[in-house]
This record gives C-alpha cells, sequence and structure tokens, in this order.
C-alpha cells in the first residue's frame, strides 16, 4: 500500500512537471526562463527586510523577525544552481536556553510542545540552502510556444543549538549541538483546461531536526495554485493558493490551507525590487485543531552583480555590472 | 586541392546520393470549394509560414481558379500549407496535394491549395520600432478552424520602417509576437502584442510590460523574479532599443 502511494505521487511529479517549496517567505522568485538568455547568467541578489508574525515551514516563531538573505543564482542551458545564505534575527535567537529539573528523567522549562501540536520553529540563525533545478518545455496546443516548467531539489542546513542551565543555580549544565536539515523537491505543473493553462507547483520536503531537546521530523505534501497576477500603475500582484498535508502535528489528512498575495514594485532606476508579502495559513494540529497564523513580510531586494556572459552572435566574453 | 573544393566535390555527391524529398516545385492553382460572392482583386499566398515571400496569384478570366509561379526556392508540392492575405480578410492554413501539370507532364508538379470561402475580417497591424536599425522579426499563429483540412498556421515575417505593416491580422484570434533585435535569443519566443487599437512602449514601459506578462503567467508559472527582470532590462540596454508603436489600422 505504501509503495503504491509513493508510485502515485512519483508518478504525479513525472507527468506534472515538478516544483517544491520549501522557501522561506523573503525568497525572492528566482525563476528565469532559459530561453531568456542565450550563455549562462550569474546573479547575486541581497534581500534584506523584516516579517510580523514569521513562520518557518508552517511552524510559527511566535515573534516578529529581521533577516538578510544572499541569493546566488547560476543559470545555464536549462539548469539552474542556487546557493543561499540567510541570516534571520529575532528578540530571542539561536541558541534556545532551557533550564532543566536535575531529575533522573530530565524535565525541560519551557517544555517543548506535544507530538500532538505544532512544532515550534527553530529559533533565528542562520541558514545555508543549496538547490539544484533543471526546466523542461511542455506542449503548449499545436501553434503557441510550449511552457516552460521548472522541477527543483533543495537541501538547507541551520544550527539548532541548545544551552541546558540548571533550574536550581542558572548553571550551564550542558551544551547540545543540534541542526535540522530539510530536503525538498519541487515541480511545476501546469494543467490545461479549456485552452487555458492552470500552473501550479506540487512541492514535498522532509525536514528532520536533531541533536535537541525536541528532535522532529516533518514530512509535507503541498500543492500550489499560482495563479495570474495582475498589475496597476507598475506594481504587480500575484495570488497563490496552497492546500497540504504536514505530518508530526497529530492532524492526519489537510492539514494546511495557505493563500497568499505579494505585491511587488520594480524601480527602474535603481533596480531594486520592493515585496510586500500577506501569507495567511490555516493548519491543523491534533491538540489546537484549526488556526490561523498570518504573516506579513516587507523586503527589499537588489542585485548585487549580474554577469550575462557573452553571446554568441556579439562575440564578447560577457558583461558584469553592478 | 584546396579544402574548399573538397567540401564542394562532397557536397555534389551528397545532393545526388540523397536527393531532396517530395515533389520540389514553383508552380501553384489555388481554387475554393465553392464559388465565392466576393473575390479580392488582390490574392497573396504565404507558403509554409514564410511571409518574406509573398507570392501574388493571378486569376485565370473569370473562372474560380488562380496560379502563380513562385519566387525563389522550390516548396514541396505536396504537404505544404498554405494561407490566402485577401486585403482585410485571410483565410486559415490548407495543406497542399501534387497535381501533374497537364501542359508540362514532364515538368515539376503543380501545388494545388483549396481554400473555403473567409468573410472573417482581419486588420492590418504597423510595427514602428525606434531606432529603426533594431531588426524587428514577427510571428503569427492560428489555431486551425473546426475543418478536418484546417491546419495550424505559424507564420513569420520581418518588418522594417520602410515595410512596417503585417497584413491581415484576424484579432483578437490570431497572435502576434515580436522579436525585437536582441532583446531575446534567436528562436525565442517572441514578445506577445496584447492589442486594442495603439500600443506605445518604450524602455520602461517594455520592461513593465514584460512583467505584466510574466505574472500572467503566459509561458511559465505566473512569477515576479527579479532575475528575470534584470536579465530583461540588461537585453532592452544593450539592444539600444527606445520605442515600439504599434497600430491596429
Amino acid at each position: 500500500m505504501r509503495a503504491r502511494a509513493l508510485l502515485s505521487v512519483l508518478t504525479v511529479l513525472a507527468a506534472a512537471g515538478a516544483s517544491a517549496q520549501m522557501r522561506p517567505i523573503f525568497d525572492p522568485d528566482d525563476f528565469v526562463d532559459p530561453r531568456q538568455h542565450e550563455g549562462p547568467v550569474f546573479v547575486s541578489r541581497l534581500v534584506a527586510g523584516a516579517a510580523a508574525g514569521y513562520a518557518d515551514d508552517y511552524r510559527p516563531l511566535h515573534q516578529s523577525a529581521r533577516f538578510l538573505h544572499l541569493a546566488n543564482s547560476y543559470y545555464r542551458g536549462n539548469v539552474q544552481l542556487d546557493y543561499k545564505h540567510s541570516e534571520v534575527r529575532a528578540k530571542d535567537n539561536s541558541p534556545a536556553e532551557v533550564s532543566a529539573c536535575g531529575c533522573s528523567e530530565p524535565i525541560y522549562f519551557p517544555t517543548p510542545p506535544s507530538r500532538r501540536s505544532t512544532p515550534a520553529a527553530p529559533l533565528p540563525s542562520r541558514k545555508e540552502t543549496l538547490q539544484f533545478a533543471w526546466y523542461h518545455a511542455a506542449g503548449n496546443g499545436a501553434v503557441d510556444p510550449p511552457v516552460m516548467l521548472r522541477y527543483r531539489l533543495s537541501w538547507s542546513w541551520q544550527p539548532a543549538d541548545t544551552v541546558i542551565r540548571s533550574g536550581q543555580t542558572g548553571q550551564v549544565l550542558s551544551h547540545l549541538s543540534g541542526d535540522e536539515q530539510a530536503f525538498g523537491l519541487e515541480a511545476e505543473t501546469r494543467l490545461r483546461i479549456r485552452g487555458h493553462n492552470l500552473f501550479g507547483a506540487l512541492q514535498y520536503a522532509y525536514t528532520v531536526r536533531s541533536g535537541t531537546i525536541d528532535d522532529r521530523i516533518q514530512q509535507e505534501l503541498v500543492y500550489t495554485a499560482r495563479l495570474p497576477g495582475t498589475s496597476y500603475r507598475g506594481i504587480v500582484l500575484r495570488p497563490t493558493l496552497a492546500v497540504g498535508a504536514v505530518t508530526g502535528r497529530g492532524a492526519a489528512g489537510l492539514n494546511v490551507i495557505n493563500p497568499a498575495a505579494e505585491a511587488f514594485w520594480h524601480h527602474p532606476a535603481t533596480r531594486a525590487n520592493l515585496h510586500l508579502v500577506w501569507s495567511p495559513a490555516a493548519t491543523r494540529s491534533g491538540t489546537a485543531g484549526w488556526e490561523t497564523h498570518h504573516q506579513l513580510a516587507v523586503y527589499i531586494d537588489r542585485a548585487v552583480y549580474l554577469k550575462v556572459f557573452g553571446r554568441r552572435d556579439d562575440g564578447k566574453k560577457g558583461e558584469a555590472s553592478q | 586541392m584546396t579544402i574548399r573544393r573538397i567540401l564542394y566535390c562532397l557536397a555534389v555527391v551528397l545532393l545526388a546520393a540523397f536527393p531532396a524529398r517530395g515533389k520540389p516545385t514553383r508552380k501553384i492553382r489555388v481554387t475554393f470549394n465553392r464559388t465565392c460572392e466576393a473575390v479580392p482583386a488582390r490574392m497573396v499566398l504565404v507558403i509554409n509560414g514564410n511571409e518574406k515571400i509573398l507570392t501574388r496569384l493571378d486569376r485565370a478570366g473569370t473562372s474560380q481558379t488562380w496560379t502563380a509561379t513562385r519566387e525563389g526556392k522550390t516548396f514541396d508540392a505536396e504537404h505544404s500549407t498554405g494561407s490566402l492575405r485577401l486585403g482585410r480578410a485571410r483565410t486559415d492554413c490548407r495543406e497542399s496535394s501534387a497535381e501533374e501539370d497537364a501542359a508540362d507532364r514532364n515538368g515539376p508538379s503543380v501545388a494545388v491549395f483549396v481554400f473555403d470561402c473567409n468573410v472573417l475580417p482581419a486588420s492590418d497591424v504597423d510595427v514602428l520600432v525606434a531606432p529603426d536599425t533594431i531588426p524587428v522579426r514577427y510571428e503569427r499563429s492560428l489555431a486551425r478552424d473546426t475543418l478536418e483540412s484546417s491546419r495550424p498556421c505559424s507564420e513569420a515575417g520581418e518588418v522594417s520602417s520602410s515595410a512596417p505593416t503585417i497584413y491581415d491580422v484576424r484579432l483578437p484570434k490570431e497572435k502576434l509576437r515580436l522579436q525585437i533585435g536582441d532583446l531575446a535569443p534567436a528562436g525565442a519566443p517572441g514578445v506577445p502584442l496584447r492589442l486594442s487599437k495603439r500600443l506605445h512602449l518604450d524602455r520602461k514601459t517594455l520592461l513593465g510590460y514584460q512583467n505584466k506578462l510574466r505574472v500572467q503567467g503566459e509561458l511559465s508559472a505566473p512569477n515576479v523574479s527579479p532575475n528575470a527582470i534584470d536579465i530583461d532590462a540588461r537585453s532592452i540596454e544593450k539592444t539600444g532599443f527606445q520605442t515600439l508603436d504599434v497600430t491596429v489600422k
């Protein structure tokens, strides 16, 4: 049965194309249609901003956060490689500090959420992400050019250290050096309905936290409908709707419904981009039932380095700028 | 013997060993499958989507048959596609069949195209790009209609400041795309034109126009990718593009 379920998932992924998420709210879109560039392209982009009600992979942090993010993307043909480094800071940052009672079976304060509750997000720290993506052109009717879909594998790592103090004396008893890793697959999909394309992304992520007092494994399978956006006076609006299931919170089946809207403004003179993202996520856990958690992020991004390698037609080796 | 001579001989041998397939011809005959009440005085045939070569047809008396000899290279008399420009109207694309030329039995076959009368209105579209040294190529596509003999139309040509008109575009069903200089690599889909009556774009608004198309998700999932925008901006700058004016007449 499990094999059949796995086969079904793989079939859907293979048939539909691929697009997996695991993206923090401040990670800007980095899709570049391979037909847009002839030679390879390298872009290094800096992102800075803040988020109210910050959440990490459907796990609320219960505090606001500010962030700095550096995304390095290399595009060559139908392949995209990324290395991303993020620094997130809030009032309470990693390492987590807990008190232990000193009993033979230690009890920690604050007590980690139960296995039937939404897990706590790892406290803010740095995060490293590597991604490999492949673009695939799919048919689009007899006369229209093919549509381009992206399939992406991601791996991310962040430290999740814990300092354990004595509940009586406050003395440091031990230091746990833990971490959290996440593996993801994102497959963009396209459904053709009455001559119109409905795009989306099917995302699978496996997140494992180890070496902490609250070791957890979370799996998520989420479909995100990427609905057509619009623009008004240069401000682009884009809605998405994600639905899916996340394990490790005592609620089987559909337990995530996450509409989101992004307003985006490009300033041509400075080539900076302003983003405003609102993401109200309704999630369900075994103990609390359905809860809605609002994330609101505002951030600016700008390419700090952009190199378009030489086109064949002009023979130049390439141009760097910014 | 120079290398050039060796290559020439090799090419001759290869051409002799592997002759071009099909029935190459320049002879054309066009008919309608029923009598058309209003036949324009000037009819032009586009073959295999190549609008750089427009073949003007001559009517044989008052009959419902038009003939022509195509200029330039030969084409396959069988299984080529063609569509007519009728002056503010156009036909869909049809496939040719080869017939023996009764007047020249030993000569090449005649490519025969049979069309339906079509009175659906079409517009001429003028495209002007500044500076006019930037080459502009257009692609136009029309889905096949319900008739079994209809074929999907994918046609392309070039416009310039001296010849800025794309003739007989059946808007809005027919789609137009523009390849403006090196804005996109050769072979990439051009910028689609969403036309009403007039469209004016300068450097800044072209970038906004491309962003709008991107977020509407025409050829990929809707996105607001800053990397894609920066690459577009770089291409616009490098091309030297200033303005684009499109007028539907």
